[in-house]
């Protein structure tokens, strides 16, 4: 069943085209939604979260029209802008308390949640004082709270350090199972997309690139991870079966390579869609086709 | 830790807006103090020509409302008739005591007694003046004056109301914290007060309109309106100005405001209708608004006349809430002018000032603003203190709350259609 829809989607404002006719669906699991600044990710969120109402077009999320019934998807939707403003006059234990009581979120498992992410050493702190990293966290926790069981989140990890992105990824790792559906915009790439269902590229408005996992894994190279108590000699192995770029660290060695390669039994190995190169290089191609299109014909 | 910060973290909000009601009890407590030998009066009302049935020549009824202590004496200067017949009976309109006078006067001029107001109280007074005699042709000129005591009634309730007030904040405070945590409307209405930083706003209203109207004064008048007195809008109808600010700044701050700062766009990702927001923000701005004035003149009665409040609850009810009722309309007539800006104008700077102007300017009475839209004109005349008249019927309440009903509504659907249909990116 297809969770979020957009079809034949256009959103202008003004003159500038944010989206252009757009056709995507996204099902059950974890979808990540990518495009440089400016593609268009948040606009199409926001129409999924029912923030905005499409110039042309419809979007659905759960087969309902998300700007007429937005108050009803809210209740089991989680969702985490990157400009989310928090109001800074209260703090951040009570803004989540009044969310909780709106949502009807048990507060133990707020509370839960919020010890994951190191948000209760702050909480009970005016919001006013937070900077933008605990500000962040307090907006995802707002997402998080009430088990929803839609997800929408917008560039989660920016400005989150190394600790919270770990912790955030572990909740949303424990979580996509009771999940039914969820997408992150991001152009950082934090392991998560890893355990991706989909992705999706925007760029300039355009959707220029839409593959599900398995069709990735497919057709893409893909990153191994293999453990090994001879990295030196099983990286000679891989030389031979032709393996060209490797790296060996401790008893690791990482490589990419197609799905059809033969490793060694004895040897532990977790492949890996490497979403960040299939993402540069959609960029890239969509940057050198445009380019091809826009350049002045040679003389001959 | 912030003035908000250190009463509010403690504090929660019901509590709170009684406790800044202590400050109101000394501005009484001044007030009671200063009134001290203060004249009031009514008339003089002359009479002249053939006595009429039962010889006849004068009866004057009208309302005194008096302080514990106040001297009021209705004085007959009759000339042309010898003798004639004095007879008074004043009626105290909450225990229902009466107290009648009767002589029989020679001299045109004659020695009326004092009334001494044994409580503080609104009185029914009924004078009559009848020839003796037979008489062709007289003169009769009647004259209500009185002078005010040191309100010692008002003084020594001073502590019963404040500790009043206290024990009302514990019980709020109990209440609140019992109640707290639950989600619905309610917690809705108290988290977007609370975002107002409400106490401020409801504080400069109860003390602004503290300032303008709250009067302990006596008065004497035709109609009972005269109850209505302490807390007369046509004492002073600039208050109208200072009400149409306040409410400019509320609907602003709660509409504009929240909505250029990206507030709005965090709660449409709550499970909360934009109607429902809508409303909740619109019942803060008239509790804001209505609620100082309902209290403060509330708690004027209950210090200065809480016998009348209780032993006849109808007649006050029924003249207190015709009062009420012109503020209702007055406050609905700001909320018309400045809801509309503040829905439209998704910019603060902007939104207060065509919140503000356009009320302003047909208060100001512009040159090309019709007689009939004289809205100064148009408040004063239709406050029911002003409109006293014989009976105490008022007659002029409704060609205020009419239009201003009309208004109110316009603007109100507008706004709400508006704030409902608007994308927020």
């Amino acid at each position: 069943m297809i969770v979020f829809e957009a079809r034949h989607l256009w959103k202008v404002f003004g003159k500038t085209v944010a989206l252009r006719d757009i056709n995507l669906g996204f099902g059950g699991g974890l979808h990540i939604l990518l495009g440089p600044n400016g593609s268009g990710k948040t606009t199409l969120l926001k129409l999924w979260t029912g923030l905005l109402k499409p110039t042309k077009g419809e979007v659905k999320v759960k087969n309902l029209d998300p700007w007429s019934n937005r108050a009803t998807l809210m209740r089991f939707m989680g969702v985490a802008f990157e400009d989310t403003v928090l109001p800074w006059w209260t703090s951040g234990k009570d803004y989540l308390k009044f969310l909780a009581s709106q949502k009807r979120a048990k507060w133990s498992l707020v509370v839960e949640l919020a010890e994951r992410l190191g948000v209760t050493a702050y909480w009970t702190k005016t919001i006013r004082g937070y900077s933008s990293g605990m500000r962040k966290k307090i907006v995802l926790l707002a997402a998080l709270a009430g088990e929803p069981e839609i997800l929408v989140l917008d560039e989660p990890y920016t400005l989150l350090d190394r600790n919270s992105v770990d912790s955030l990824n572990q909740i949303l790792v424990e979580n996509i199972p009771s999940i039914e559906a969820a997408v992150i915009a991001s152009h950082v790439f934090t392991g998560i997309e890893e355990r991706t269902s989909s992705i999706a590229v925007l760029v300039n408005g355009s959707l220029v690139f839409y593959s599900t996992g398995n069709k990735l894994a497919d057709s893409s190279l893909i990153m191994y991870e293999c453990e090994t108590e001879d990295p030196v000699r099983f990286a000679e192995k891989l030389y031979k079966l032709g393996v060209k770029h490797l790296e060996i660290r401790e008893s690791k060695v990482y490589f990419e390579a197609g799905r059809g390669i033969t490793l060694p039994e004895n040897v532990k190995c977790s492949p890996r869609i490497n979403i960040k190169k299939v993402y540069e290089n959609v960029v890239m191609g969509h940057r050198d086709r445009t380019l091809q299109e826009t350049a002045p014909p040679r003389d001959t | 830790m912030g003035v908000e910060g250190l009463l509010g973290a403690r504090l929660t909000l019901p509590a709170l807006l009684i406790l800044l009601l202590l400050p109101l009890v000394v501005v009484i407590y001044l007030a009671a103090l200063s009134g001290e030998g203060g004249t009031f009066g009514f008339g003089p009302s002359i009479h002249i020509g053939t006595p009429g049935e039962n010889n006849l020549l004068a009866s004057e009824t009208g309302y005194l409302l008096v302080s514990r202590g106040d001297n009021v004496s209705i004085d007959a200067i009759v000339s042309g008739v010898s003798p004639w017949r004095y007879t008074l009976s004043i009626a105290d309109l909450a225990t229902g005591r009466t107290y009648s006078y009767i002589a029989t006067y020679y001299s045109s001029r004659a020695p009326i007694p004092v009334f001494i107001a044994p409580t503080s109280s609104l009185y029914f007074y009924n004078v009559t003046i009848t020839a003796e005699g037979n008489v062709s042709e007289y003169t009769l000129t009647l004259k209500v004056s009185g002078q005010q005591a040191l309100r010692r009634e008002v003084v020594s309730r001073i502590p019963i109301v404040a500790a009043a007030l206290v024990g009302m904040a514990l019980a709020a405070e109990l209440l609140s914290r019992r109640l707290g945590g639950k989600g619905g409307f309610i917690a809705l209405l108290s988290w977007e007060l609370r975002s107002l930083g409400v106490w401020v706003f409801y504080a400069a209203s109860l003390y602004t309109y503290a300032l303008f109207y709250l009067d302990l004064s006596s008065g004497v008048g035709r109609s009972k309106y005269i109850l209505l007195k302490p807390v007369a809008l046509s004492r002073d109808p600039d208050f109208f100005v200072v009400h149409l600010l306040l409410a400019a700044s509320l609907t602003t701050m709660l509409y504009s405001y929240k909505w250029e700062s990206g507030l709005e766009r965090t709660m449409d990702l709550f499970p909360l209708g934009r109607a429902r927001r809508f409303a909740a923000k619109l019942l803060v701005v008239f509790l804001l608004l209505y609620l100082p004035i309902l209290i403060a003149s509330l708690l004027v009665y209950v210090t200065w006349l809480p016998s009348l409040v209780s032993g006849n609850p109808g007649l006050f009810i029924e003249t207190y809430l015709m009062g009420q009722l012109h503020y209702l309309g007055i406050t609905l007539l700001v909320t018309a002018f400045s809801l509309l800006p503040a829905t439209l104008i998704p910019r603060t700077s902007l939104a207060l000032i065509a919140a503000t102007l356009p009320g302003l300017l047909l208060y100001m009475g512009m040159p090309s603003v019709p007689v009939s839209l004289d809205l100064e004109k148009l408040l004063v005349e239709t406050d029911p203190y002003r409109a006293m008249v014989p009976g105490g019927e008022v007659h002029r309440l409704m060609p205020l709350l009419l239009p201003v009903l009309a208004l109110f509504t316009a603007s109100l659907t507008i706004s709400l259609l508006t704030y409902v249909r608007r994308e927020n990116p």
